[in-house]
């Protein structure tokens, strides 16, 4: 039976704790990671697709929004000081 | 469980009760992955990415609690984070300008060629977008609506042509934001010296709130502006 109050929620938990760890364990020893940046920022976003998902089992609408709009503008930022670090030739 | 009836409030539903220990768990093995990146990372940027998974493993300890007080609680940190961030790239940005000064190695710079595509839309949806955002988060007020009509504002700073307004003027508005900042700070302390003003109060603070967080979130806009058309 699927119900909106105890499957739903059940469903979007168990999804976003798959997510948020499989996401962290390829931020931390994923392929690659430790040579570009790149990639483990795109790693980053699973798990944060993951904790979104958790705050959605938990209702936290304010929390979603804001943690989707949080998670863009961090891309941002971090590209621009992966800009000027590579400009100076001091990333890695 | 005994949990039920001591601990946790009532109006928390039986699913979110047996979530928690599932979330705390999981929170702990999750911080426990991320600081052993930290330990084997040596590098100081790439330690900025590894930081953010501790941080995601707060939020989910914060918010198995499954009332509102964890959101209330959430909110905050998230934007906090972020402007955590903003400071330590400056930091780490303005570290290897000095290292750089001190060892008299000129400072290369890459310069970006590009065609700007000639396209009806790119001219005009960008400020409609700013202006419907703009008007959106007016209407939502408060923490979201700062968070809405500052996104506006940053698009059209980053993406579109920004003729009328000088830096000059962004600059004063950053001042405005300092000012709206003092009125939030007011609209919270007439709550408690005098509670029967209580409608001034609320909005004066929300009022404050979301000038502060827009103006906050153009200022981000700036920095990509001045970074970029040097």
């Amino acid at each position: 039976m699927l119900s909106p109050t105890e499957t739903l929620p059940w469903i979007t938990f168990y999804l976003g704790i798959t997510l948020l760890i499989i996401g962290s364990l390829g931020v931390v020893f994923g392929p690659k990671a430790s040579k570009e940046p790149i990639i483990r920022i795109i790693n980053l976003t699973a798990a944060n697709n993951g904790i979104a998902l958790i705050f959605l089992s938990y209702n936290y609408t304010l929390a979603v929004l804001t943690i989707l709009s949080v998670n863009a503008m961090f891309d941002i930022l971090v590209f621009r000081v992966i800009i000027r670090l590579e400009e100076m030739e001091a990333l890695y | 469980m005994a949990l039920n009836d001591t601990v946790v409030p009532a109006l928390v539903p039986q699913i979110f009760i047996n979530f928690y220990p599932i979330a705390i768990v999981v929170a702990i093995v999750v911080a426990v992955i991320g600081f052993t990146g930290l330990v084997l990372e040596k590098n100081d940027f790439q330690k900025i990415l590894i930081v953010q998974i501790p941080i995601l493993a707060m939020y989910m300890i914060v918010s198995a609690v499954g009332t509102d007080l964890a959101e209330a609680l959430i909110l905050p940190g998230m934007v906090v984070s972020l402007a955590e961030l903003l400071a330590v790239s400056e930091i780490l940005i303005s570290r290897e300008i000095t290292r750089r000064e001190k060892e008299g190695e000129p400072l290369r710079v890459l310069n970006f060629e590009y065609e700007p595509i000639n396209m009806e839309v790119l001219k005009t949806a960008i400020p409609v977008t700013c202006i419907v955002s703009v008007i959106y988060g007016v209407i939502l007020t408060g923490f979201t609506g700062g968070a809405v009509a500052g996104a506006g504002i940053l698009i059209y700073l980053f993406a579109g042509r920004t003729k009328g307004f000088s830096n000059e003027f962004w600059e004063e508005m950053a001042g405005i934001s300092g000012v709206a900042w003092v009125f939030w700070l007011l609209g919270f302390l007439i709550y408690f010296i005098a509670p029967q003003y209580w409608l001034v109060a609320l909005f004066m603070s929300g009022g404050g709130i979301i000038i502060k967080v827009a103006l906050k979130l153009g200022l981000l806009g700036i920095l990509g502006r001045e970074e970029y058309n040097r």
